[in-house]
């Protein structure tokens, strides 16, 4: 490629985006569950249940908190089954070698994610590298946009994967489901506090009651179902937190203006349209350049020879 | 806000006004024979309640993960609940079946998530054309 890559849209039009199938799917299941759950009800939690007031509930009674259960769990496999090599794999993606300067790195950790949901964990960074000349079609080869610096540089971005976030969202996945039976159980249980409030003293109103009645079902089971997979997914990170993260700590010590090689898995971002990669797999500091950001090509192509054409990764 | 996350709110909102209000059928008050049949208006209410409760949820978790600003959010959720609330909540009541319910109401409420933001994206395309 001789002329330097256009900033900003490569295509006239709208990036074409993937249809979302999951949402369909959600509703279509959670629809099946509903009719599921009124004509069968939730096996464990009805044993719950019946241990519990010594009376068997009635299975319509189990639809609404099996909904509000069923909806955390939907959106707790929104991210588990997320295309992302966790347990979907991803749906495009070559291995590849650039090489260039950081022009910045922003930290994507979060928290409060990690405690409040950590099934939603992300990647733990980004940064992003102005690539030399010679890896411009990298940038640009089916992309809807293109990333530059400042100085009009194409730049590709680089995403650092947490190693904790994969575990994390098995770990939500089985606490949800289990949360989710005793969330159903517990749901009704609540339910049965409007209804000893007795609903027909609100004659007219009697409706709203009963609305409310199964809102605080929905809510409870929904509840007791997120609890769970917060809790098995902070048990999912404790488990992998130790393990090595060579790429993850080699990130942590980048800064702009660090001259590297990276390797990674290259692919288009379905949301924006850029090329990036998803996620990185290697990346090895050769230098530091002497000024700050912002970069350009020419500076970039000023460094040293890479060393694409050498084994960054030990042999697996 | 991207429109994939109106289409989840919306998608959300409507399958729950869908089940809720289906299931007021059940209640003594307003099962039919048992007692008298919901008006359109009290359906409305029932469904807003339901919606507005559901979207408060989902812009809860959203600030949580990918923290936006919270106004222009709440009224896209608001304005998404407003609208499901209003026209799904009767057609809930009138469809009885619980899960039929959730069905077409979590499709039409899809639907009007990604309607509203298709909307609400265009006015902002006009504004940075102005602009």
């Amino acid at each position: 490629m001789s002329n330097p890559p256009v900033c900003g849209a490569q295509q006239p039009g709208n990036i074409p985006g993937p249809f979302d199938w999951r949402v369909l799917a959600i509703i279509a299941t959670g629809a099946g569950v509903v009719d599921w759950v009124a004509n069968n009800g939730v096996p464990v939690a009805n044993q719950l249940i019946e241990f519990i007031t010594g009376d068997l509930a009635p299975n319509s009674a189990l639809a609404a908190p099996a909904a509000g259960a069923f909806a955390v769990l939907a959106l707790l496999a929104y991210y588990a089954f997320t295309a992302d090599g966790c347990i979907v794999p991803k749906p495009k993606s070559i291995k590849i070698c650039i090489s260039g300067i950081v022009e910045q790195t922003v930290d994507l950790s979060s928290t409060a994610v990690l405690i409040l949901a950590p099934f939603a964990l992300g990647p733990n960074g980004a940064f992003d590298v102005v690539v030399k000349s010679k890896y411009w079609d990298r940038v640009t080869e089916n992309a809807f946009w293109v990333f530059c610096s400042k100085k009009g540089a194409a730049v590709l971005r680089c995403i650092v994967k947490d190693k904790t976030s994969c575990a994390a969202r098995v770990g939500s996945l089985i606490g949800g489901v289990a949360g989710a039976v005793a969330g159903v159980a517990l749901g009704f249980l609540a339910s049965l506090i409007p209804a000893a409030l007795s609903c027909a003293i609100f004659l007219i109103f009697a409706w709203l009651c009963f609305l409310i009645a199964l809102i605080v079902s929905a809510i409870v089971a929904a509840a007791t179902t997120y609890v769970g997979a917060v809790i098995g997914g902070w048990l999912g990170v404790l488990a992998t937190s130790l393990a090595d993260d060579p790429v993850g700590d080699e990130w942590h010590s980048i800064s702009p203006g660090t001259i590297v090689t990276v390797r990674g898995d290259w692919t288009t971002d379905p949301d924006v349209g850029n090329n990036e990669l998803f996620y990185t797999t290697a990346i090895h500091r050769t230098g530091q350049f002497a000024t700050p950001p912002s970069y350009t090509t020419a500076d970039a192509d000023s460094t040293a020879d890479d060393d694409c054409g050498m084994p960054l990764e030990a042999p697996s | 806000m991207s429109n994939k996350m109106c289409v989840r709110l919306g998608a959300y909102a409507g399958a729950f006004v869908g089940l809720l209000v289906a299931f007021l059928h059940l209640s003594p008050c307003c099962a039919s024979p048992p007692g008298p049949a919901l008006s359109v208006l009290d359906c409305i209410v029932a469904g807003l309640i339901v919606a507005v409760i559901v979207v408060l949820f989902g812009v809860a978790f959203v600030m949580i993960v990918r923290p936006m600003p919270l106004l222009p959010l709440l009224g896209v959720a608001l304005s998404i609940a407003l609208i499901i609330g209003v026209l799904l909540s009767p057609l809930a009541y009138w469809i009885a079946n619980a899960a039929l319910a959730v069905l077409v109401c979590g499709i039409l409420g899809a639907l009007i998530g990604w309607l509203v933001c298709w909307l609400l994206c265009r006015g902002r395309t006009l504004v940075l054309e102005k602009g």
